[in-house]
């Protein structure tokens, strides 16, 4: 009699058991991290800069595949941007750089919301390209990873900006003499209230790097008039003055904004990280502010398609040839 | 204080399921509250100090008192684990949110965690009486 009454009672309990199991294993499974292990660039990129220039945007938004077919469709969620981070590092591997991670969390913008929900998180990833001669001083070259909106390819917000960046080292790590480090940095998260160039600011600190000057680039690939012409804008009035110099060479016109780095709290652009704490910093690209810029910003119509190649390759002349002085001066 | 470290763990080993609830959403929120102190914002740590000053207040004080503790903390964590839940729920089917950094925390992790703090929470609610404290 009692064993037929414990029936039940012992099916319940096997159930809650099992019910049991099966929560553990998903919360095991979930908590899981999806690591690509293969490398993304099989091959070497081109040497040519143009080509080279073409294949990491391509390879940033998504047109073309990784070496392991993986497609990095946009860098917004935090499993896509740690993809796109994996690809930076390889591509400072490429040029015989020793590729660095930071990782960071930082709290929300209202302490309430920190109550509901975890920090901000996320990964910077950053390169010294080490001076030929003994020096301490750092020339910081930054440009955004990360994408706006969900499923925004982001090609020319800001893959343009990598591009251009890989390319100017690439020439300066050719060079026999250089009187300063350059460090590359790739920022996080640029799109979600400059968390990831507030966070490198504090690197910075901490390395107690001697920084010389900070310049920033964010979207280089529009130039609907065909004029070349690019946007700089910094507090500095040494910064300006050897960007006009040089861009008159290239004759290539300079649209100019004058920053007052007194109150100034912007937060649309990696460079306004740096104003505030009274940094030498400049920020250029296409003109947003003056009109001449993409009107696909943030969404999924920002693809490889609609980048100015052309702009890209005159502007990373032109910025090459300014950081090759800033090196050598 | 002898005594109530002793009365204390004579509760526990009488109710070692609604020990493991109270102490795995103090703990949960404590570990929150000390990772946001150590990146700068203190709010997290200064609620999970307040609630635990008052679980030992009322634990020490009555039963009564002690079951009130419980009640109100239970609310708040059905109302924190409901909130999240229900925005996990947005995000999915209604509309999605625009930062990337919420919508990473809006997955199946997030979710085992809201339901595990709601099952503790509704568990403790339902057995906040049988609880007897007083030293």
């Amino acid at each position: 009699m009692g064993f037929f009454d414990n029936e039940p009672r012992k099916g319940a309990i096997n159930m809650r058991i099992l019910l049991i199991l099966i929560y553990l294993v998903v919360t095991l499974i979930s908590c899981q991290r999806n690591e690509v292990n293969q490398k993304l660039i099989a091959t070497d990129l081109s040497d040519e800069k143009a080509e080279y220039q073409q294949q990491i945007v391509s390879h940033l938004s998504g047109e073309s595949s990784l070496s392991n077919n993986t497609i990095i469709n946009s860098r917004w969620s935090e499993e896509e941007r740690n993809l796109a981070a994996k690809y930076l590092r390889e591509l400072l591997q490429q040029l015989n750089i020793e590729p660095q991670k930071q990782n960071y969390f930082s709290p929300n913008l209202n302490p309430a919301i920190d109550l509901l929900i975890g920090p901000y998180r996320g990964t910077n990833v950053y390169g010294v390209l080490p001076a030929t001669k003994q020096s301490d001083e750092y020339i910081i070259l930054g440009s955004h990873y990360d994408t706006g909106k969900r499923n925004a390819p982001g090609a020319i917000d800001n893959a343009t900006g990598i591009a251009l960046i890989y390319s100017v080292v690439k020439e300066a790590a050719e060079m026999k003499s250089r009187d300063k480090n350059i460090v590359i940095v790739f920022f996080d998260q640029e799109e979600e209230e400059l968390i990831g160039s507030k966070a490198f600011l504090n690197l910075i600190k901490d390395k107690g790097w001697n920084v010389h000057s900070v310049h920033c680039f964010d979207m280089v690939g529009w130039d609907e008039d065909k004029d070349k012409a690019i946007e700089i804008f910094s507090p500095t009035e040494s910064l300006r003055s050897i960007y006009k110099e040089t861009a008159l060479v290239h004759d290539i016109p300079i649209n100019e904004i004058v920053i007052d780095p007194i109150g100034y709290d912007r937060s649309s652009t990696d460079f306004d990280a740096f104003v505030p704490s009274g940094y030498n910093v400049i920020g250029a690209g296409e003109l947003f502010y003056h009109r001449d810029s993409t009107p696909y910003k943030d969404t999924p119509d920002d693809t490889f398609m609609t980048v100015d190649f052309n702009y890209l390759l005159s502007t990373s002349d032109l910025i090459a040839d300014i950081i090759k002085k800033l090196v050598t001066r | 204080m002898k005594t109530l470290t002793n009365q204390l763990i004579k509760v526990i080993i009488q109710n070692r399921v609604f020990t493991f609830c109270l102490g795995t959403t103090l703990l949960f929120f404590l570990c929150k509250g000390i990772l946001y102190a150590l990146i700068g914002s203190f709010v997290p740590l200064l609620f999970i100090i307040t609630i635990l000053s008052l679980f030992l207040f009322s634990f020490i004080k009555t039963s009564g008192t002690f079951a009130r503790a419980v009640t109100m903390w239970s609310f708040l964590l059905i109302l924190w684990s409901a909130t999240r839940i229900l925005l996990s729920f947005i995000n999915q089917f209604v509309k999605h949110v625009p930062e990337g950094h919420i919508d990473g925390q809006l997955g199946l992790t997030s979710n085992l965690v809201s339901f595990t703090i709601l099952i503790c929470s509704l568990y403790m609610l339902n057995n906040r009486k049988s609880i007897k404290t007083c030293i």
